[in-house]
C-alpha cells in the first residue's frame, strides 16, 4: 500500500471530499461493510428505487435513504453488508440490478406496442 | 443479471394521440413511483424561455406575455438533437440549442367600422400567429379551431417579439414537462390499507372503487388482514401536453432512469476503485 493512500484515508476521516456525484459521508466508513453515501443532486427518484435493490440483495444486511433537508439535492444512502461483500460492491451490483430493471422494462414495453393488442386511437384526445 | 421472478411486466390498455393507459406489475412501487416521478420532472422538451419584445402596446404588460408564452406547449419529438444550452458552445444561443419564434401582429384601425358596434374588432393573437423557425419545434396545436390564445388586441395596438425556445427539464420549471398528468393507483379495494379514507357512517357506500378494481378480487370479509402484503399492480395512465407521443415519453422516462444509473455507477468507479482495493477485497 503506498503512503499518498493511506495519507488520503486519513484525510478523508476530517474534511468533507466533495469532488462530485457520488462520496462517502466521512466517518460512516468505520468497515469496508458499511458506507454511507451521498449522491448528489439526486432524489426520492433513485434513493428509493436503489434502497429497494439493494435491499433485493441477500447479502445486505441494512439500506436506507434519507434526504437530509428539503433544500440540499443530495441523498445519503446507508448499506450494511454482510462479510462476504463490501459496502462499494454491493452499492455497485444496486446500480446493475436497477439498470437491468430499466433495460427490462424498456424491452417488454416495446414489445406490448408492437403486438398493439390494445385500443388504439390514433386521432383520440381527451 | 438478477431481475426477481422475472422481472417487471407491462401490459398496455389504450393507447391515443395524447395519452395511453398501462400496467406496470411484478415490481415494487419505488420503481413504479420512480417512473412516475421522472416522467412528470425529468423528460427534456422544449419550452419558450427567452422573451425579446420589440413592441408592445397590448393591455398586457411585457412579463405577463413573456410568462403566456413560455406555458405554450411546443413540439418535441426531436427533442435530442438540440442540445441544453449550458452545454453548448456559444455565448447565449445558437441553433444547436435553441429555437426562435416571431411573433408581430399589428391591428389596423378601420375608421368605417369604427363606429359599428356590431362588429367585433378584437384581435385574438394565439398560438397561430407565431412562426417558427424549425419545423419541428412549433406550438402544439391539434386543432386549429382552438388554438392558444395568447392575449387579445384592439384596433391601433401592435405586438412584435422575438421568442427564444430552449431544451430544458420540469425539474426545474413546470412548463417544461411533458405531461399534463400521470394517473396512479395501486390496490383499487384498498387492501393494504395505504389509504385512510374519511367518512361520515360507512366507507363502503361514501367511497367507491376505481374503474381499475374490475381487475383485481374484491376483499374477503372474512380473510384476515395480509401486514406482510405489498402492492405490485400499478395502474398508469399518462396525459401528454401533445409535446411528444406518450409511449416516448414512459420510454424516454426509462432510458433516463438508466442514464443516471450508468452516471453513477462512472462516478463510483473513478472515486471507490482504489478504496476497494486499499481494504484488500
Amino acid at each position: 500500500m503506498s503512503t499518498t493512500k493511506s495519507a488520503r484515508m486519513e484525510e478523508d476521516s476530517v474534511e468533507v471530499v466533495d469532488t462530485g456525484k457520488v462520496t462517502i459521508v466521512p466517518g460512516t466508513m468505520t468497515e469496508p461493510q458499511c458506507a454511507t453515501f451521498c449522491l448528489q443532486d439526486e432524489d426520492h427518484t433513485l434513493g428509493n428505487a436503489l434502497r429497494w435493490t439493494l435491499m433485493k440483495n441477500p447479502e445486505v444486511d441494512f439500506a436506507s435513504y434519507s434526504i437530509p433537508h428539503p433544500s440540499e439535492a443530495r441523498t445519503n444512502l446507508r448499506i450494511q453488508t454482510s462479510d462476504k461483500t463490501t459496502a462499494v460492491d454491493a452499492m455497485f451490483k444496486g446500480l446493475d440490478d436497477l439498470t437491468d430493471i430499466c433495460s427490462h422494462i424498456i424491452q417488454t414495453f416495446q414489445a406490448e406496442i408492437a403486438k398493439g393488442e390494445f385500443e388504439y386511437d390514433e386521432e383520440g384526445v381527451f | 443479471m438478477d431481475m426477481y421472478n422475472g422481472g417487471p411486466e407491462i401490459s398496455i390498455r389504450s393507447l391515443r394521440k395524447d395519452g395511453m393507459k398501462f400496467v406496470l406489475s411484478n415490481t415494487d412501487l419505488s420503481v413504479a413511483n420512480a417512473l412516475r416521478r421522472i416522467m412528470i420532472a425529468e423528460v427534456p422538451t422544449m419550452a419558450i424561455d427567452m422573451v425579446e419584445i420589440e413592441k408592445n402596446s397590448t393591455v398586457l404588460t411585457d412579463e405577463f406575455i413573456a410568462h403566456r408564452l413560455g406555458m405554450i406547449p411546443l413540439t418535441s419529438f426531436d427533442v435530442d438533437r438540440i442540445q441544453y444550452t449550458r452545454d453548448c458552445t456559444c455565448t447565449l444561443y445558437c441553433p444547436n440549442c435553441s429555437v426562435e419564434l416571431t411573433l408581430h401582429v399589428k391591428v389596423n384601425v378601420d375608421f368605417d367600422d369604427m363606429n359599428d358596434p356590431t362588429i367585433d374588432k378584437t384581435r385574438q393573437v394565439s398560438s397561430l400567429d407565431l412562426i417558427s423557425s424549425d419545423e419541428n419545434v412549433k406550438p402544439v396545436s391539434d386543432d386549429k379551431s382552438h388554438p392558444i390564445l395568447i392575449v387579445k388586441m384592439r384596433p391601433g395596438q401592435e405586438v412584435k417579439l422575438k421568442c427564444i425556445a430552449k431544451k430544458g427539464v420540469a425539474k426545474e420549471h413546470a412548463k417544461w414537462s411533458p405531461v399534463y398528468g400521470v394517473a396512479f393507483e395501486y390496490d383499487p379495494y384498498n387492501k393494504l390499507r395505504h389509504s385512510h379514507y374519511w367518512i361520515e357512517e360507512d366507507e363502503n357506500l361514501e367511497w367507491f372503487v376505481s374503474d381499475n378494481a374490475v381487475e383485481e378480487t374484491p376483499i374477503d370479509p372474512n380473510e384476515p388482514f395480509d401486514y406482510n402484503a405489498k402492492p405490485d399492480r400499478f395502474y398508469m395512465e399518462v396525459e401528454t401536453s401533445g409535446c411528444m407521443k406518450p409511449e416516448d415519453v414512459v420510454l424516454r422516462a426509462m432510458t433516463i432512469m438508466q442514464d443516471k444509473l450508468g452516471g453513477l455507477q462512472i462516478k463510483l468507479d473513478d472515486e471507490f476503485k482504489e478504496d476497494t482495493q486499499r481494504w484488500g477485497y
